[in-house]
C-alpha cells in the first residue's frame, strides 16, 4: 500500500506526499507529476493502476491524503529522510524526460510535509506561486521584451496551455480555491469543530457574544428572583407559624368595618390551637332601667338616636324639650310617637344615657345641674 | 347624682366642660357623621333585625346631621350605613327625602323669632363646620 508507481513500473519507495485520485488509488506526488501527458494542449493523467484518465485541472479528481501523509511522517520519518535526496537526484537526472511542472503540481501544496518543500522546489513549494499565476493569467498581452520574472516563467508556460474557455473557467475556479484556504479539498480534516456538543441553534445563542450576554443575564436574574421569592416566602411562613403574625390580612368589609382575618397559631410550630379573632369582638353593653336622652334644642339625630337606642338596649327614650319640626316630620313619616320629656315622673330614679352630646351645658337633666 | 349616668354616646369632640363620671362607664365616641351611625353599626354588629321605623329613624338622623351626606364631617361609614338603611326603610330617592326633611326644618310657620335664633345657633353650639349646602332641586 505504501509503495508507489513510477514511470509505469512500481517503485519500491515509500509514498511521499500521497495523493488520492478520484479512483481512490494513492500515489506519490512526484511520481504522478512524471506521468502527466500533454496531449492536445491539456494536462492529463491516467491512473497507473486502473488506467482511468482524469483532468488534472479539476480539483475534484484528487486531494492530498493527509492522514496517510501524517502516518508516514510519524512512522517512517527516517526512511523518508533517506529517500528525500534520492528523489531529488533522480528528478534532476531525469529532468530532460520529465515534463514541465504543471498547474497540478503547484496546486498540490503539501503543507504537512516540509521535506518535500525543501527537496523539490520546482513543484511549487512556495505559496506565492499560484497567486502569481492567477494574476499572470490576465497579463498575457504583456510585452515580450520585458524579461519575465523567474517565478513567473512557470506560470506563463502553464497558461499557454490553457487554450479553451473551459480551461480558463477552471483556472478561475482554481484561483478561488487558492484564495479560500479553508476549502474542503485542501483542509479536509482540519475543520474547526466546537468543543460543545450542542445543537447549532443553541450554540449560536450561547456562544454569540451579544445574545449570549442577554441570555445569561436573564438566566441569572431569574435565578435570583426565584431565590429571593422563596426566601421571603419561607421567612413569612416560619414567622406565621411561630405566631409573629406577618401573614395576617386586614380588609374592610361591605359595611366599612376593618376586620383582621388572621388566625394566629398560638403554639410554636404546632397548629393545635387556633383562635379566630373575629369572634372575639366585645358584646353589646347591657343597660338596666336606662333612659336615653338627647340634647336641648333637639334635632333629628338626638330624637332618633334616643328611639333607636331604647329599642336596641331595651330602655326608654326621652327628649329634652319640644320636638323640632324636622324631627316631627321624621316621626310622622315612619309612624312613630314622640318620646316623653326627660322631666317625666316615670323617669325618676332611673339611669341615664346621654346621646349626641357630652356636655352638661347642653343637657336638660336637672339632676346634674 | 352623677352615679345615675351610665353611658354617653356621641360624635362630638370632648372639650373642657365635658361630662364626668363617678365610676367607669360606657363611653362611645366616634368621629363619624352622627350618633345614629354609631347606633346603626351597633345594630349591624349584633345581627339584630332592624324594623322599618327604626331604620327610618337611623337614616333620618344620619341624613340630617351630615346635611344629606354633604358636610365635611361625613365619612365612608355614614355613606355605607345610609345605603344599607335606605333599603331597610324602603326609601328610594334619598335626595328627595332629605329635601323634604330640610324643607320641614326651614318651615318657620308657627315659630317665634327666639326659636328661629336658637335653632340657628344650635349649629354653632355643635361646633360643626358646614362647607356645602344641599342643592336645591
Amino acid at each position: 500500500m505504501f509503495l508507489s508507481v513510477a514511470n509505469g513500473s512500481i517503485s519500491s519507495k515509500l509514498l511521499q506526499d500521497p495523493i488520492v485520485l478520484s479512483c481512490t488509488h494513492r500515489f506519490c506526488r512526484s511520481c504522478l507529476a512524471k506521468l502527466v501527458s500533454t496531449s492536445d494542449g491539456k494536462a492529463r493523467h491516467s491512473c497507473p493502476e486502473c488506467q482511468k484518465e482524469f483532468d488534472t485541472l479539476d480539483p475534484a479528481n484528487y486531494h492530498v491524503d493527509s492522514i496517510l501523509a501524517n502516518f508516514l511522517m510519524s512512522h517512517f520519518a527516517a526512511s523518508i529522510a533517506q529517500q528525500a535526496p534520492m528523489a531529488s537526484t533522480s528528478s534532476s537526472s531525469s529532468n530532460i524526460a520529465a515534463p514541465a511542472p504543471t498547474v497540478f503540481d503547484r496546486m498540490l501544496i503539501n503543507m504537512s510535509n516540509p521535506a518535500s518543500r525543501r527537496t523539490s522546489p520546482q513543484f511549487g513549494p512556495n505559496r506565492d506561486a499560484p497567486v502569481i499565476i492567477s494574476s499572470d493569467a490576465f497579463m498575457l498581452d504583456r510585452p515580450k521584451s520585458a524579461a519575465p520574472d523567474a517565478r513567473l516563467v512557470h506560470s506563463v508556460a502553464d497558461f499557454r496551455r490553457l487554450n479553451t474557455a473551459a480551461d480558463l473557467i477552471r483556472s478561475s475556479s482554481y484561483m478561488q480555491l487558492q484564495r479560500e484556504p479553508t476549502s474542503n479539498y485542501f483542509l479536509p480534516y482540519e475543520k474547526k469543530q466546537s468543543s460543545l456538543a450542542l445543537p447549532i441553534s443553541l450554540q449560536r445563542v450561547l456562544l454569540d457574544s451579544q445574545s449570549a450576554s442577554r441570555v445569561w443575564r436573564w438566566a441569572i436574574l431569574a435565578t435570583f428572583a426565584v431565590m429571593v421569592f422563596s426566601l421571603v416566602w419561607a421567612v413569612s411562613y416560619i414567622t406565621s407559624t411561630a405566631g409573629l403574625g406577618l401573614r395576617r390580612s386586614a380588609k374592610l368589609d361591605a359595611l366599612g368595618t376593618r376586620t383582621h382575618t388572621h388566625t394566629k397559631k398560638v403554639c410554636f410550630f404546632k397548629s393545635n390551637v387556633e383562635i379566630d379573632f373575629q369572634k372575639l369582638q366585645p358584646p353589646l353593653p347591657v343597660f338596666h332601667d336606662t333612659v336615653f336622652v338627647g340634647h336641648k334644642v333637639n334635632d333629628v339625630d338626638s330624637i332618633c338616636s334616643a328611639i333607636a337606642a331604647a329599642h336596641l338596649f331595651n330602655g326608654y327614650a326621652a327628649r329634652a324639650d319640644a320636638v323640632s319640626k324636622e324631627a316631627s316630620f321624621v316621626l310622622d313619616t315612619f309612624g312613630l310617637s314622640a318620646p316623653r320629656l326627660s322631666s317625666d315622673v316615670a323617669f325618676e330614679g332611673k339611669n341615664w344615657c346621654l346621646l349626641d352630646h357630652n356636655q352638661l351645658v347642653r343637657s336638660s337633666l336637672t339632676i346634674f345641674n | 347624682m352623677l352615679d345615675k349616668l351610665v353611658c354617653v354616646m356621641d360624635h362630638h369632640q370632648l372639650q373642657g366642660n365635658a361630662i364626668e363620671f363617678a365610676e367607669p362607664n360606657v363611653v362611645e365616641i366616634q368621629p363619624w357623621g352622627s350618633t345614629t351611625t354609631i347606633l346603626a353599626f351597633k345594630y349591624f354588629q349584633s345581627n339584630r333585625d332592624i324594623p322599618r321605623p327604626i331604620a327610618g329613624c337611623l337614616l333620618s338622623g344620619i341624613l340630617s346631621d351630615t346635611v344629606n351626606l354633604q358636610s365635611s364631617t361625613t365619612t365612608e361609614l355614614d355613606r355605607s350605613a345610609v345605603q344599607v338603611l335606605a333599603g331597610m326603610a324602603g326609601i328610594e330617592d334619598l335626595h328627595a327625602y332629605s329635601q323634604d326633611m330640610f324643607r320641614a326644618k326651614s318651615n318657620t310657620e308657627g315659630l317665634n323669632l327666639e326659636d328661629v335664633r336658637v335653632s340657628f345657633f344650635s349649629f354653632f353650639f355643635k361646633n360643626e363646620i358646614i362647607n356645602t349646602w344641599p342643592r336645591r332641586s
